[in-house]
Parts: C-alpha cells; structure tokens; sequence
C-alpha cells in the first residue's frame, strides 16, 4: 500500500492536503474510490479541490470554512491565497455570505 | 498516579529546573548582570531591551512580567540589578519578588560605586544562592504541580494536522491530571473566535474571550490595514497556509478538546487549573516570554519550518509538524509529529509526547537546552518607546 501521499483532515473537508509536492497530471486516489487527476502542480503541504466548489462557495477544512472560491474550482485544483477569498475575518465570513446570497438574487 | 520529583517552593508552587537568576531591572545594566553571570557560572542572567522609555500600560506590563519571570517556579533565588534612574525601579523588582518567599537581593548600579564594584557585591550574592539552590532537596509531587504552555512558530499546513492535534493530546492529559495548561498567539484566534466562545466554561468568559479576539483583529487591521493579511507570514504562505482561517483553525487544536476556564492579560500570573487563554502576540519570542511569566514551567513548541529557540528558565520541547524539517534541523528537533501521516496513529504519537513530557519535567534536558539556543527573551509592547 505504502505511505499516503494525500490528507484528508475531517469528514465535511472539500480539499485534501498533498503530502508530497505533485505534477500536474498524477493520478491521486481517495478513499472513497473515486480518482482525481491533477489539473495544477501541487506545492507540498497545499490544497487540491476533491469536489468541485463553485464560485463563492465555501472551502472546507478541519470541517470549518477556511474561505470561499473566487472562481470556479474543479476537481484536482491547487487551492491556495489566489483563488480563495474573504475569509481572513469572522466579519468578513459574515459579509461574505451576505454578498453571495445578493448575488443570487440579483440583487444590487 | 503519576508523580515527579520537583523542587518545593515557598508559596506552595513547584518547579522542574532550579534557576538562580540576575535580572536585570533596565537594559541599561544588562553589562553588569552578565559580568555576574560570568563570575558566577550557572548562574540565569535574563538580558532584555526594557525597564524605561516608556510609561504608562506598557511600564506596567514590562513590570509585571520581569517580576513574574523571577517569581516562575522554575526560580529557586533571584539577583537583582537595578541602576537608579529607569522607570521600572530595581527596589520595585525586589519588593515585588520578595512576595513569593524565594531568597531576593538587590544591587544598584548608581549607589554601588558604578559596573564593577556593583558585580563584585552581586557575584558574593549569587554565589550564596547557588550554595542555597544546590542544598534544595525535590520532593515528589502530581501533575497538578505543572503548568504546560503552548506555541506555535513558524507553522506549515501540516503544523495543523500533526504537530498541533498531538499536542492537543498532551495538553487534554495534563488537565485530565490537574494541571494547568496555556494557549496564546490571540492573532492566531482571529476567525475562530465563535469556536472558542462555545468551549468556555461560562457565558460570560466566553464574550471576553470573543471581546479579546476582535479587538486583537481591529489591531491588526488598524496597524496593518489591508496588510492584514502580513498576519500570516511568508513562511506560513510557502508551506500551505491560504488564510488566517485556516491558520488560526491550525493553530488552536494544540489545546485538545478541553474546556477553557480563564483568560489572564499578557504575563499575568496564572493560579487556577485547567485550560486558560493568555492575551498575547503571535510573535514567538514574545510569546513565550509572556508564558512563562504567567507561570508555565514547561512548554510544547511546534513548528514546521523549524525554530529552535528556547527560553532561559523553562524547557521548550520543539516537535516538528513534517519529517523533512525533522532531519533537517534533527539537532533541534525533539520529536517528529511528521510521522503522523506515514502511519503512526494521533493516539501513538500523543502517548510518545506525553512520555517525554514527563522524562523534561523529569530533568532530561531538551535540544534547546543542551544547545543552549535558550538565551533570549521578549517582552511584548504596545507603544513606541520616547
């Protein structure tokens, strides 16, 4: 089997963390079955997306939102400050939302 | 149950080293603490930056915390060495440290004769007390006895899925066994304060505790505006980290899962048992100061990208998030958290911890001790010295 090369911290988590540093095009395999082709190179320690997340949703770790999408995150995507947003404050959590729910709307 | 042989002190408090430390009350006289120091080997001169140039809160604090330093219990007798003219007087230092019962003297600089004849007075002083630390015989006592601070620096994204959940454990066993253990680093609280508000042991700690972490926010965005974002640092971006958040989520799992009965001000002193949060910086150096004067006699550091500072009078254990910083900086390192994720369970690796948590307390030395990288300490400002 060997050692794991990705991390999934908690159950709700959309993201695992790479273990190692990865090329664009490997093949990681999750454990529930499914496999993810990466789509960006992978710094060792970051985030790949395993569940695609749309833009203004939120990113899950340690089964809390760490921030949301600032584009359209597909699966095997390196997530990390340049396409994460909002989230650096509670304040900015709640604005956040506030703003997505605007959106939906249509509101102005 | 678990016991340690540990040096009594007089107020009732029980330490695991048995310093005898010259303090210096101004960094002025830092010259002649360390010419003691010299003369006296084995002796803790604690060499700052403070003791004037400001007033007000900030002279309260630094007060507070150079008097807590040499009342931790990890302090058997207390030089010390005051000028004349600072703000934080070295008679204030000593009346303040008389308190805990532990042998205190006092030279001044001014009044002495100037830097050598002060040393000459001092060093008969500090040898007396080294004569009195050696004849001091441990006793066995529980982990009731055992303040365990917390840290984080220079953490990567694995800091919070290895390093930091292992040392949760080892914090949640200490209060399993009445001990007392401290978390700090209110920037890294920033975003999870309705977390901790949930965990307090009462409403109305839980809004301080929210009240503490928002007003540390409106800091950070007052003094660094959109910069804000400098909270994380270059290093924590290099290794992962993409958001405050999520350090911040990181960074709290180092105290386990248990219950917070207290929040005290940076280097106030710490008498209750259990989990307690200290108002404090991120900045590590700082950090540490702060705990240990609130009274931690022994504390778990965790780093991913590999910091091996100490500090003078407390063991610091530096347990390493990632395998690679482990051979790395293997010197520094004492434990490989790393190790987590290539199958050692968090249970295993909590129990390993909480075994060398008891051969420190024990008199085993850490890294930082036996590479005396532990010759520092900082003391946390908030305004700008005049």
């Amino acid at each position: 089997m060997g050692v794991p090369s990705i991390l999934k911290i908690n159950e709700k988590d959309n993201v695992v963390i790479a273990l190692q540093e990865m090329k664009k095009g490997k093949i990681i395999s999750l454990e529930d079955g499914r496999n993810i082709s990466l789509i960006d190179d992978i710094p060792a320690s970051h985030k790949i997306v395993i569940e695609s997340i749309a833009k203004g949703e939120p990113v899950y770790k340690y089964g809390e939102v760490i921030g949301y999408a600032s584009e359209e995150l597909v699966e095997g995507r390196w997530v990390h400050a340049h396409n994460l947003m909002g989230s650096e404050t509670y304040q900015e959590d709640l604005k956040n939302r506030f703003e997505h729910a605007r959106e939906e709307k249509g509101v102005k | 149950m678990y016991t340690f042989m540990g040096y009594p002190r007089p107020d009732g408090k029980v330490g695991i080293r048995n310093h005898v430390v010259i303090m210096p009350s101004v960094a002025c006289v830092n010259g002649t603490a360390d010419r003691i120091g010299k003369m006296v080997p084995g002796t803790v001169p604690i060499l700052h930056g403070h003791g004037c140039g400001r007033l007000g809160e900030d002279a309260e604090m630094h007060t507070r915390v150079l008097a807590n330093l040499c009342k931790n219990p990890n302090v058997a007798a207390v030089l010390i060495v005051g000028l004349g003219c600072e703000v934080i007087k070295g008679e204030s230092l000593y009346n303040l440290v008389k308190e805990s019962g532990k042998p205190v003297e006092f030279v001044n600089v001014q009044t002495d004769g100037g830097t050598l004849k002060t040393a000459e007075k001092g060093a008969e002083y500090a040898r007396k007390m080294l004569e009195y630390a050696s004849s001091l015989e441990k006793q066995p006592f529980g982990i009731d006895k055992i303040t365990l601070g917390l840290e984080c620096g220079g953490s990567d994204a694995l800091s919070g899925v290895t390093a930091n959940p292992a040392t949760g454990y080892v914090s949640d066993w200490v209060i399993e066994n009445g001990g007392t253990t401290i978390l700090t680093e209110t920037t890294e609280m920033i975003g999870t304060a309705h977390i901790l508000k949930r965990r307090a042991v009462n409403p109305e700690l839980g809004q301080e505790i929210e009240d503490m972490v928002n007003r540390q926010e409106k800091q950070a965005e007052k003094i660094l505006g959109e910069g804000a974002k400098a909270i994380i640092s270059p290093g924590n971006m290099d290794g992962g980290m993409s958001s405050i958040r999520e350090k911040s989520l990181g960074s709290i799992c180092k105290a386990g899962k248990s219950t917070i009965q207290g929040l005290v001000k940076y280097g106030e002193v710490i008498n209750g048992k259990g989990l307690y949060l200290m108002d404090g910086p991120g900045y590590d150096v700082d950090s540490i100061t702060g705990e240990v004067a609130s009274g931690a006699t022994i504390m778990i550091f965790t780093t991913g990208r590999g910091n091996p500072v100490g500090f003078p009078i407390c063991p610091v254990i530096k347990v390493a998030s990632n395998s690679k910083l482990y051979s790395a900086m293997e010197d520094d390192m004492d434990v490989n958290a790393g190790r987590i994720v290539e199958g050692v369970s968090l249970e295993e690796m909590g129990e390993e911890m909480v075994e060398l948590l008891k051969q420190i307390i024990e008199g085993e030395q850490t890294k930082a001790e036996k590479n005396q990288q532990d010759n520092c300490i900082g003391i946390y400002t908030t305004s700008q010295a005049f």
